[in-house]
């Protein structure tokens, strides 16, 4: 169980990290709508998790947050990613290519035989 | 980085709650906004808002997992637990008074014998690398000439330098008219480059100063600076005169040096006199201390030193002994520092150890019959959801909380108390003056008292946590009939307890009983109604011939006069002063060669009035007598003790010893110069109570044995500050410059001569005390608490016919038993000890009857007592009212 969620809170900080990066300031259900987007779909987001990753990276100093007014005039927490963030995501980015690549070394040749 | 910063806005997440407060708006405007989105879509409002919210996994949900990442969940957790534990001890205030007050006994005891360890024993001295500074002694020939100090140093490897000091003597110094008593010593040129130490201000002594006529600087302690020129830095360059020589006042030693002696004042260079060849080597007068090499240890020292004794001997230049300074120790000199106070302090911390345990014991008890009384709701806790380990944890902070709060009380209790505690150590306690508390000793204090907590917490929260919460929730309480075997684990403790105080009032009473023994010791003279004390000369008084002797003569007239005075000496050094010359010397019948050393006992220099003054008693012959002041007569007075040693059964008078001044010519007897013994006197415990007898010599006061300094001793029916008031007036109608200083009367030498072992006496009989009490206190608590949950049987026996006397006796008797199985336990821990204690009793035995005997019983009337209370409310039990409850 444990070891799931791990790897799941790190790739969804990845994807927070990605999203805000090519989107801009985002509040929290804008950020979680454009993920499951993103994935076309594909993923079925607990929103519940995304606020404690949310905060984690605000914690570690990655994005920072805001209140603001969303696009229909709702009051909304706004975040963005800092200088130490945009770092951050050519760090991850790099780090992810790299294990997805080892493994489908591991992966291909099997389907293969 | 991040992830640390993430840690601490964690923590700081526990005490600000503003994030979570936030999160709620937050979560309010997601939820608002997904149920728009859904409602464009179709949804109905309240559709909406279920998906909404299923979609967030519950709102709860979603804050809790918010909160768990605001904060840290084990510090709150913890903080919950401190917060639940000091609730809890609010509202027992009873329970929480006893508890931290035996702790706080026995944590304070240990932070004031700890700093006092601290201080003494473990405080690196104020010198460069001070753990590479030796002490450099040979047990039978302390001092070494200036000489042998040079030789050392050159010639040892293993020893980065060799440097020597003289002895702590006072000195008259005067700047003004009236001079002062100072105390002050020699020192070797290079003394100050060996420790390692800056002057705080000029210098300290060059090469130029070990030569003689080229030496009159003087380097002045920071506290005499400070005093004396009121911390003027032009002090530096001024004149003073030290015992009638002018010297310069090159420097001054930076504060918190205290060197040699902790007294020391001043110090002045030792000078070599150039073209003399037995300048270096007639005078044996300093102490040897060095800095080992780099990677040397003080073995390889020690072995180096043995070595060159042999080369370097021959450098005298005269015939050494063989075996003179054939055994040099090397010895860290911290540890020659502390010396004899090491073992009585390390003797006073195990015993403040034993205590400190003692009360724990007490603690876990009271914390365990608390723990059965709160059965029902751990059981109710736990059965709610509340995991073992949870529960153990939270016993665990309330213990720990508990040890605390004891700590800081403790700690407080010890500062307030460390200034009385070292005023009951003997005034010439090695760094007695640098006495303090440390951060280390607060450290140490409160990580002894988390130990406390962590060790009487430990046994409560894991009975309780393994508990067995269905029978207790059955049972609905107590049964009817008292569970014998619940009581187990506090009886042990309790024996163990006993045990331990019994340990520690042995030893008090077995260093009480040497103590007692001490002071009934004969000292072989009397010791009350005399007066002592010193009169000094300049120090280069005597080399005027004949003033000296002129001069004290005079005194002795004069001080004849004072009302009240019965009778007058003067003596070189005081009987249980500590401090004695040695008289070195050949004797009739004891031929030796030259490669023997000569023989060696206690000389001291008296007029003929000491014996009288002392009531020594003569045995046979005479006592010295004024005509012997002229020297003709050649007389010395013996003790029984060496006139045994020397010409067993034959008779003493008229038998020769020949003055070994110095080792110029080889050992050749010579009658004509010899000293003839003319009477023998009784022994006397002179050189201290505990020592036994010593050989002894008594030399008249003559012109050659003249000294600046002596001591006068008065026998009197008068006050000691008439008397004292007296004697000044009698010496300055001889001489108005000579300072009179040091009023002691004998009996004050007498008491200071014990000072140690009264106050290891003192000190480990409060500590008896304070075992005794908070033992105690764990009987009574542990007795009352069995008596408690006994109520209803001895209800149900009053009521079968038992009669109230029954009843008590049954309870004094479980009082008893503990404290007999206690009192075994506890006395074989002290048979075991006994080596340990030995070495600082004074002919007692390790294993004193009397106080072997006694400490049992003492206990028996403590176990007694202690159940006196809880029996009597036995008895008082009211059979109907006990059976009816519940």
């Amino acid at each position: 169980m444990g070891d799931k969620t791990d790897v799941w809170q790190g790739t969804l900080a990845l994807m927070i990290l990605k999203t805000l990066e090519t989107m801009g300031p985002q509040h929290g259900y804008g950020l979680a709508r454009r993920i499951e987007q993103t994935s076309g779909d594909l993923l079925q987001l607990n929103y519940g998790t995304l606020y404690p990753a949310l905060l984690k990276l605000e914690q570690e100093g990655y994005v920072r947050s805001q209140w603001g007014t969303s696009d229909n005039n709702r009051k909304a927490k706004f975040y963005e990613l800092t200088k130490a963030g945009q770092k951050q995501v050519r760090r991850a980015t790099a780090d992810w290519e790299q294990t997805t690549e080892i493994l489908s070394r591991f992966l291909s040749p099997a389907e293969e035989a | 980085m991040g992830q640390q910063r993430a840690f601490w806005l964690r923590v700081r997440g526990v005490f600000v709650r503003r994030k979570a407060v936030e999160f709620d708006a937050e979560l309010e405007s997601h939820i608002a906004m997904d149920v728009e989105a859904r409602m464009r879509a179709g949804a109905s409002r309240d559709e909406a808002r279920r998906e909404a919210l299923m979609r967030l996994g519950g709102a709860e949900q979603a804050r809790q997992a918010y909160r768990e990442r605001a904060t840290l969940p084990p510090l709150e957790s913890f903080l919950q637990d401190v917060r639940f534990a000091l609730r809890q001890m609010r509202s027992a205030p009873g329970f929480t008074v006893t508890a931290v007050l035996t702790l706080a006994l026995g944590i304070g005891a240990n932070a004031v014998i700890y700093t006092l360890v601290d201080s003494i024993l473990l405080r690196p001295l104020p010198y460069a690398q001070q753990d590479r500074l030796v002490r450099i002694a040979g047990t039978n020939s302390p001092l070494f000439p200036k000489g042998w100090i040079r030789e050392l140093g050159s010639h040892a490897t293993a020893l980065k330098a060799v440097a020597g000091y003289g002895a702590d003597a006072e000195s008259n110094i005067s700047d003004t008219d009236a001079p002062e008593r100072v105390f002050g010593a020699t020192v070797t040129v290079n003394a100050f480059d060996v420790l390692g130490v800056r002057p705080a201000l000029g210098s300290f002594f060059s090469a130029q100063d070990a030569i003689a006529g080229e030496d009159h600087d003087v380097v002045l302690s920071y506290g005499y600076w400070r005093q004396h020129y009121g911390g003027d830095a032009s002090a530096v360059g001024r004149q003073m005169r030290v015992d009638g020589v002018s010297r310069r006042i090159v420097g001054v030693m930076p504060a918190g040096v205290h060197f040699p002696y902790a007294d020391t004042q001043f110090v002045i260079p030792v000078s070599f006199k150039g073209g003399d060849a037995f300048d270096p080597w007639s005078i044996f007068d300093l102490r040897g201390f060095g800095r080992l090499a780099d990677g040397a240890t003080t073995a390889q020292a020690q072995a180096e030193l043995r070595r060159l004794h042999a080369v370097l001997l021959p450098v005298f230049p005269f015939r050494m002994p063989d075996i003179w300074a054939s055994d040099m120790s090397v010895v860290p000199l911290l540890e020659s520092q502390t010396g004899a106070m090491r073992p009585r302090l390390l003797l006073l911390f195990g015993a403040v150890g034993l205590i400190l345990l003692i009360a724990c014991a007490n603690v876990a008890n009271l914390m365990l019959a608390r723990a059965s009384a709160r059965e029902r709701e751990i059981a109710v806790r736990s059965a709610l959801g509340a995991s073992g380990k949870r529960l153990a944890q939270q016993l665990l902070s309330e213990s720990v909380v508990v040890g605390l709060t004891a700590g800081v009380v403790g700690l407080g209790a010890a500062i307030a108390s460390l200034r009385i505690f070292a005023g009951l150590l003997p005034a010439d306690t090695p760094r007695i003056q640098d006495v303090s508390l440390h951060w280390g000793d607060v450290v140490f204090t409160l990580c002894a008292s988390l130990f406390a907590g962590l060790m009487f917490g430990l046994i409560p929260s894991l009975k309780m946590a393994g508990m067995n919460l269905l029978s207790t929730l059955r049972m609905g309480g107590r049964g009817l009939a008292g569970q014998g075997s619940r009581f187990g684990i506090s009886k042990i403790l309790v024996m163990a307890q006993i045990g331990l105080t019994v340990v520690v009032i042995t030893a008090a009473g077995l260093v009480l009983h040497s103590l007692y023994r001490i002071t009934k010791v004969d000292p072989g003279f009397r010791t009350d109604h005399v007066v002592t004390a010193e009169v000094a000369l300049d120090a280069t008084a005597c080399k005027e011939k004949g003033r000296c002797q002129a001069f004290f003569g005079a005194v002795t007239d004069r001080a004849q006069g004072i009302s009240g005075v019965e009778s007058v000496a003067l003596v070189d050094s005081l009987p249980l002063s500590g401090r004695a010359d040695n008289y070195v010397f050949d004797a009739e019948d004891h031929p030796r060669d030259a490669r023997q050393g000569a023989l060696l006992a206690t000389g001291r220099v008296v007029s003929p009035g000491y014996f009288d003054v002392l009531s020594l008693k003569l045995v046979r012959g005479r006592l010295l007598e004024p005509q012997d002041a002229s020297g003709a007569t050649h007389a010395v007075v013996v003790n029984e003790h060496i006139a045994q040693r020397l010409w067993p059964n034959q008779n003493p008078i008229g038998k020769h010893l020949l003055d070994v001044v110095d080792e110029k010519t080889p050992a050749v007897w010579n009658q004509e110069k010899a000293s003839i013994v003319v009477g023998v006197v009784r022994n006397a415990l002179e050189g201290g109570l505990q020592d036994g007898f010593k050989d002894e010599v008594f030399l008249p006061l003559t012109t050659e044995r003249g000294q600046p300094v002596m001591y006068a001793m008065l026998r009197t029916r008068a006050t000691p500050t008439e008397t004292a008031a007296g004697l000044r007036n009698a010496v300055a109608s001889v001489n108005s410059l000579v300072p009179v200083t040091r009023v002691r009367t004998m009996d004050d030498l007498l008491a200071s001569s014990v000072a140690a072992p009264r106050a290891l006496a003192v000190l480990l009989l409060g500590f008896g005390a304070l075992a005794i009490v908070i033992g105690a206190v764990g009987v009574y608590s542990l007795i009352a608490y069995i008596v408690s949950w006994r109520t209803r049987e001895i209800g149900l026996r009053l009521a079968l016919g038992a009669q109230r006397w029954q009843i008590v006796m049954s309870v004094v008797r479980e009082s008893l038993f503990l404290a007999l199985a206690g009192c075994v336990a506890g006395l074989a821990g002290a048979i075991a000890l006994s080596r340990v204690l030995h070495s600082f009793l004074f002919e007692v035995s390790a294993m004193d009857p009397l106080t072997f005997g006694l400490v049992p019983v003492l206990m028996a009337m403590v176990a007694v007592a202690a159940a006196w209370i809880p029996a009597r409310r036995a008895a008082g039990v009211d059979p109907m009212e006990a059976l009816r409850a519940d």
